[in-house]
């Protein structure tokens, strides 16, 4: 089975809140389903996972900052299940076969979307890419020609010359 | 965010007062000089070596200064904004840029007075789990022993959400020093899912994690 993955912070759905009832879902976890249209943007993950690295790589570049990358992956027929719909469209980072990848889930009514959360608490394994880990992958995706290096969002200088470096000890 | 009480045992060297403020406006420049003036002659051992925690406030002999002046009114003003936004990993926000700057611009007189409120239990905790983010990621040479050790202690929160915080500023900082205080947080450590993350950032400093070796921070 494929899966989704949506971009999220980790600790908005896992962690311990001696307030919130079990099984409950923390409300700064809907700051992580924003929508815009009633649309949410996911990306399709092979079933052995092949292609997340280069995933997580260009959605790390797509932010202003080197950073860990967090992220929730969930069967696609959880989806489906929840009577929402999805559709394929073109993203919009710097890696355009991710970009192949990417699809958005439409026409999301709010109770929809909390269901959606809810399923995603419940089913979806929710993981970590630590900085580190994510500057290898950029790393490596620069390597492989994947990332559009005119499209990498990082300015800071010492970010990248970070990256060369890591960039020349990989290559 | 209560802390245990931990006596600080690390004998880190002082930090330079003597950087320029940076400031272009004269009336801000000697406000700044008025309150450096006092610092360096009476304070220029101090720094967080020896600030001594009493239920989650910071007692030093600098406090009474930067508590009731200029920077602690800004500081508290920066935090007290940053509880309208919300924050996404690796995206810049008014946060961090204001955090930054006061930083940049203040630096061991900004660490003075952030201390006691990213540390204070009233300080909301998705900010000061941002705010160590924040602090790892800074890039000053004069405020990195305060930083460093600031993040050790986030280590100690009772928040799950400001210690993932701290890991993950650590993280950043990228400092083999950070292994013992890391090592301990583990043992301690009861939520499996940020055990694993902490277990993680260890491989990375301890340089077993895939990639480059640990590295210092050639800026300190």
């Amino acid at each position: 089975m494929a899966y989704l993955l949506r971009k999220i912070r980790k600790n908005r759905w896992t962690g311990e809140m001696t307030w919130l009832p079990d099984k409950e879902l923390q409300a700064d976890a809907l700051n992580d389903l924003g929508t815009k249209s009633n649309e949410l943007s996911v990306y399709h993950i092979a079933p052995n996972r092949s292609n997340l690295d280069q995933v997580v790589a260009a959605l790390a570049v797509n932010t202003t900052d080197p950073s860990n990358i967090d992220f929730a992956l969930f069967e696609e027929n959880v989806v489906s299940e929840l009577g929402i719909k999805i559709k394929k469209s073109k993203g919009e980072l710097a890696d355009d076969q991710v970009n192949n990848w990417h699809s958005d889930l439409h026409e999301l009514s709010a109770s929809k979307l909390l269901s959606l959360a809810h399923a995603i608490k419940k089913k979806a394994k929710i993981e970590r890419k630590a900085p580190m880990q994510v500057l290898n992958m950029v790393s490596d995706s620069l390597i492989n020609g994947q990332i559009d290096r005119s499209r990498v969002k990082w300015a800071k200088p010492e970010d990248l010359a970070r990256l060369e470096k890591i960039i020349a000890t990989r290559s | 965010m209560a802390l245990q009480s931990i006596p600080f045992e690390r004998r880190v060297p002082p930090t330079d007062s003597n950087a320029a403020t940076g400031f272009d406006d004269p009336l801000v420049e000697n406000l700044f000089k008025k309150v450096q003036s006092v610092t360096q002659i009476e304070l220029q051992d101090i720094d967080a070596r020896t600030v001594k925690y009493y239920g989650g406030s910071v007692e030093s002999s600098t406090s009474k200064i930067a508590n009731s002046g200029l920077l602690d009114k800004q500081a508290n003003s920066i935090f007290a904004g940053a509880k309208e936004e919300i924050f996404e990993d690796g995206m810049e926000s008014d946060f961090s840029r204001n955090i930054s700057d006061f930083i940049a611009s203040f630096g061991h007189s900004a660490m003075e007075v952030i201390i006691p409120i990213i540390l204070s239990e009233q300080t909301n905790t998705e900010v000061a789990s941002e705010a160590f983010r924040i602090l790892g990621r800074l890039n000053h040479k004069i405020t990195y022993r305060d930083r460093l050790w600031l993040l050790e202690r986030g280590l100690y929160s009772t928040s799950a959400r400001v210690r993932d915080g701290a890991i993950l500023g650590l993280a950043f900082l990228n400092d083999s020093l950070a292994i013992a205080p890391l090592k301990s947080a583990i043992e301690r450590e009861r939520i499996p899912e940020l055990r694993k993350d902490m277990e993680q950032i260890l491989a990375q400093l301890e340089g077993n994690e895939d990639g480059i070796p640990a590295k210092k921070d050639t800026k300190k």
